[in-house]
């Protein structure tokens, strides 16, 4: 079959487009030893700083004081655990079980997690309202509901209290959620797109845990049936 | 020159060009020789190999596309898509589908391994009979771009007798007048070889592949085809129902079925110390 050829009067609408000839970096400087907001990576940060340093110099432009940092690394080590029964570990068994190769299983369980993440942080978006302006009343479905989740924050104020740093989002008897999200937006994480990173992080090495453990095509290790699907059929519509 | 260090950068694509009044497509104008006369079948078959099917070809790979079409969510490889969309939203669902199903060891992307065997096979039978030595000499010159060396792509059937979706394709393939292309005849020969010798029967990985190769499909072309094909039939069903339903033991599984079976409970040094 043959192709019609392009004429010289056709033109693509974008040709004439005026745009920069070069991409943007903002963070990252790597046309010599690599530089994050200016810093030296090599010879400067690594040596005198831990990674939550860096991740908080990455996200907000700026090294972090020593109890913001140590902040956020007790939020991280409380989000942290992600069980297999948790949806983003889930998607990753269930990617190892398929013996999918370690990328794709990485892969799955990020996207898992960063849907589940943006679930989470969509749902605190009245909580991210109020700590950009305390002066109004904090909204009262984000405060804790249950005894266990309450020993649970209790335990988080300790942490950060016994690191001399105290958060006026504890003082609203918060949901374990609001209570991680104010701790991270104490220490400059603003944006939701911050707050997610850092979910991410803390949270990727168990997803990547659980679907490690797993027996690639060890099927019988699996419950199939959990949840189970019940098959009702509608109506036939059809055109035909 | 900036206007040079563009150029450097160029790369070149057969793909697509968009224009003012219509649009370049593989070579072909969208609107004035695509539009109206394919199918999203053939449309997919011209994406990924730049070639647009005859008539026949699209209805076999139709047929292909059909005859693929196992969507049960139970799946272990559908499941993903389906908890992820419990989230609430199709695209990411579809997102994890495929990155679940690319090299696999099991699912669509096995047509891939079961091509290449039967590229390796139809060379080797051009020297020798088809038999069992033949079959495993393919799978050594295969083994080395495997994860599981030493499975025959394409061949076993778990769970029941038959894979029922080979026998539904081999009776299209015969209405389609394809049962003497030539990759379709070594694999209907390679699978009465098999099962006589080794009791193994054809999966649909690779019915799938010989048909892929005979539409004029590379064996890695058959992979993306296969995966484009169940996205479409299988995955995105499945992606569109749950992120309407939501289902909460998807997001997160109740206790009562959960097992925990690592390291018992124990104190860290520091916390011992402190």
């Amino acid at each position: 079959m043959e192709t019609s050829k392009p004429t010289s009067s056709r033109r693509s609408y974008a040709e004439g487009f005026e745009c920069v000839e070069t991409l943007d970096s903002w963070v990252v400087d790597d046309s010599g030893p690599p530089r994050i907001h200016g810093y030296d990576v090599e010879s400067d940060l690594a040596p005198n700083y831990g990674f939550v340093d860096l991740l908080l110099l990455s996200l907000t432009g700026e090294l972090p004081d020593d109890g913001a940092s140590r902040a956020v690394e007790i939020v991280m080590s409380f989000l942290a655990p992600v069980s297999s029964s948790d949806g983003p570990a889930h998607v990753a068994v269930l990617a190892s079980l398929c013996a999918a190769p370690y990328q794709r299983v990485v892969e799955a369980g990020a996207i898992g997690l960063a849907e589940a993440i943006g679930c989470d942080i969509d749902d605190v978006a009245e909580v991210l309202r109020w700590l950009d302006d305390p002066t109004t009343p904090f909204p009262e479905r984000h405060r804790v509901a249950s005894a266990d989740e309450g020993a649970s924050v209790q335990r988080l104020h300790a942490c950060l209290q016994a690191q001399g740093t105290d958060v006026p989002v504890f003082a609203q008897n918060p949901s374990r959620l609001a209570a991680c999200v104010g701790v991270l937006h104490h220490a400059g994480l603003i944006r939701p797109i911050q707050i997610a990173t850092v979910f991410i992080v803390a949270q990727l090495p168990a997803v990547a845990a659980e679907a490690a453990a797993v027996r690639p095509l060890g099927f019988r290790d699996y419950p199939l049936w959990v949840p189970k699907f019940r098959y009702a059929e509608e109506g036939k519509s059809s055109g035909r | 020159m900036a206007g040079d260090g563009i150029l450097e950068s160029t790369i070149v694509t057969k793909v697509a060009r968009e224009e003012y009044d219509d649009h370049r497509y593989r070579g072909y104008s969208l609107f004035h020789e695509l539009l109206g006369s394919e199918t999203i079948a053939s449309l997919l078959g011209l994406a990924i190999s730049g070639r647009r099917l005859g008539p026949d070809e699209t209805k076999m790979l139709d047929d292909l596309a059909v005859a693929v079409c196992v969507a049960d969510p139970h799946i272990w490889l559908l499941k993903p898509t389906r908890i992820v969309a419990a989230l609430g939203n199709t695209l990411p669902a579809l997102a994890v589908g495929a990155v679940c199903m690319e090299d696999a060891t099991l699912g669509p992307w096995t047509s891939v391994a079961a091509a290449r065997l039967f590229v390796e096979l139809s060379a080797i039978v051009e020297r020798r009979r088809l038999d069992v030595a033949a079959v495993d000499a393919a799978l050594d010159r295969i083994a080395s771009n495997q994860s599981n060396k030493r499975v025959l792509p394409g061949f076993g059937v778990p769970l029941r007798e038959t894979d029922e979706r080979v026998v539904a394709l081999r009776a299209r393939v015969r209405s389609n007048g394809r049962e003497h292309c030539p990759y379709w005849k070594l694999f209907e020969r390679t699978a009465t070889l098999l099962e006589n010798e080794r009791g193994l029967r054809p999966n649909i990985a690779s019915a799938f592949a010989a048909v892929g190769l005979d539409l004029g499909f590379d064996p890695k072309q058959i992979g993306s085809l296969g995966a484009s094909v169940a996205l479409l039939g299988c995955f995105l069903p499945n992606a569109v129902e749950e992120a309407e339903l939501q289902s909460a033991t998807l997001r997160k599984i109740p206790r009562r079925f959960v097992r925990y079976r690592g390291q018992p409970p124990r104190v860290s040094p520091r916390h011992q110390g402190a």
